[in-house]
């Protein structure tokens, strides 16, 4: 069932796993969650350094392997026109229906060392360019595109701002291209979180909300370049460093959840990138 | 101004040098106005020979520069390189019309906005396609490292951007002046990336 199915039943649970090295690593990911598949929806690929296999070969590898539901992270970021489009051309025919745009990952090193950002196309124009595909069958350069299904096409939006006027206008803008939800990044304002779910709900969009899994000190530093203002509270870093990494995530996950069932939120992602085995602890209680 | 040891490294194998300056950008940013061209002498007229010396007006400009170029023919004809103090156009002008070795003293990085000597902004990258209208004078082609034209990116926290930390994201300056101005249903508007003029289409203004 794809995502779009599950959000009309309940809110969705989807998982996040790095975008491995070696094919090795892969299996060994693939092989930890093993069993829990009841326990998600669908399963989305987070790159957490700079080289790694190609995420949509991970993707079509582990299609392969299992009739699972893939979230694709489509970033803009160091493609051009072209380059997207055989992306999203990649995308359709190996049966990925959803996706959700961002700018890119940046990893600060890489881009301190002045790696060329080539953007051909900011995340709205490439929602547009995927739902003018979806409907007219035709890609960017006009030639005739076989495809018939549906897209489930979403953005991610920052919650940790004061001031949302922007991003409220973004998200309007979001829908008239054709969008069909957002995603959240991690933030503990839930004020904010709140504001912009209700907003993107009165527009006709579902709204995913994203928890990640903290193991360590290290892997929350990580975390804040990934996702830009999200920092975990000072009680929680003061239990990871007195070793009660995996009480204080499973409490931390639970309270988050159970806050978004009530917001209304329509899907749930667990960014559990580089650190595989807690997040199988943590879905497995969760 | 490059390195100084890089700029040795390329003159190395020459023994007469002609110093070509300019008078126009180079000067105002201070690398390559009367006082460097001075300077770089002092430092190397005991290492090679230098032929000569010219702060040309405007370097970029093929009509003024023929005229300056005239006015040091025999000095031009017997350097075996020109180091030339100007921009990459300059530096291309130079060779055309001289036909010698051109050896750039110069990293060109932007033309920009002048804030106060030593103090320059990027504030356009000749996309060849200006929205400023739309994005009441501001251009997020430029000063947005994502280059959204659409609005902030998900790597804003409290209006700031966090891929170049200090800096306001340009799409909250943006929609806050369009605001004031009464124009924000313009600044809103859907709008496609620019199409950047590549290696392929080489730009040419031609009347």
């Amino acid at each position: 069932m794809g995502l779009a199915d599950v959000i009309s039943k309940k809110m969705a649970i989807v998982i996040g796993i790095r975008v491995p090295r070696t094919l090795k690593e892969l299996d060994d990911i693939w092989n930890s969650l093993k069993g829990l598949d009841d326990k998600f929806d669908a399963l989305t690929f987070s790159k957490i350094t700079p080289s790694s296999i190609d995420p949509l070969a991970s993707s079509v590898i582990l299609l392969q392997r299992t009739p699972i539901e893939i979230l694709y992270q489509l970033e803009c970021k160091k493609k051009n026109k072209s380059a997207v489009m055989s992306e999203v051309l990649t995308l359709i025919n190996v049966g990925i229906r959803s996706v959700v745009v961002s700018t890119g990952t940046f990893f600060q090193e890489e881009f301190d060392a002045g790696a060329s950002v080539v953007s051909d196309v900011d995340v709205t124009e490439l929602v547009r360019i995927m739902k003018t595909l979806e409907r007219g069958k035709r890609d960017i350069f006009g030639q005739v595109v076989d495809f018939d299904g549906k897209l489930f096409v979403g953005l991610r939006v920052n919650p940790n701002n004061e001031n949302l006027e922007p991003l409220l206008h973004s998200i309007k803008k979001f829908r008239e291209v054709g969008a069909d939800f957002i995603q959240l990044m991690p933030s503990l304002n839930i004020n904010s979180i709140k504001r912009i779910a209700e907003f993107a709900k009165s527009q006709g969009l579902a709204v995913f909300s994203t928890v990640c899994l903290v193991p360590s000190i290290e892997h929350a530093e990580s975390l804040s370049r990934r996702y830009p203002g999200f920092t975990p509270p000072p009680e929680f870093l003061e239990e990871l460093k007195s070793g009660r990494a995996d009480e204080a995530n499973l409490s931390q996950i639970s309270a988050m959840i159970s806050e978004f069932k009530k917001i209304g939120m329509s899907g749930c992602i667990i960014d559990g990138a580089g650190c595989e085995d807690l997040l199988r602890k943590v879905i497995t209680e969760v | 101004m490059k390195p100084l040891d890089e700029i040795e490294k390329m003159i190395e194998p020459y023994e007469k040098i002609f110093l070509l300056g300019c008078n126009s950008c180079a000067a105002v940013c201070r690398t390559g106005g009367e006082e460097q061209i001075k300077e770089f002498y002092k430092k190397f007229s005991g290492k090679k020979k230098i032929t000569g010396s010219i702060v040309a007006e405007t370097p970029c400009d093929m009509r003024t520069l023929r005229a300056d170029l005239r006015l040091v023919r025999k000095a031009v004809e017997e350097s075996d390189a020109i180091l030339v103090f100007a921009c990459g156009v300059g530096v291309q002008t130079v060779a055309a019309l001289t036909g010698k070795i051109v050896i750039p003293a110069l990293n060109t990085l932007f033309s920009g906005q002048v804030e106060r000597i030593g103090v320059y902004h990027e504030l356009c990258k000749f996309c060849g396609d200006c929205m400023l209208y739309e994005t009441v004078g501001i251009c997020p082609i430029a000063i947005c490292p994502v280059m959204s034209v659409n609005g902030p990116c998900e790597y804003v926290v409290d209006g700031k951007c966090t891929l170049l930390p200090g800096r306001e994201c340009v799409w909250y300056l943006i929609l806050d002046r369009a605001k004031s101005l009464g124009l924000l249903d313009l600044a809103l508007r859907y709008r496609e990336s620019r199409r950047y003029h590549g290696a392929l289409s080489l730009k040419v203004k031609e009347e």
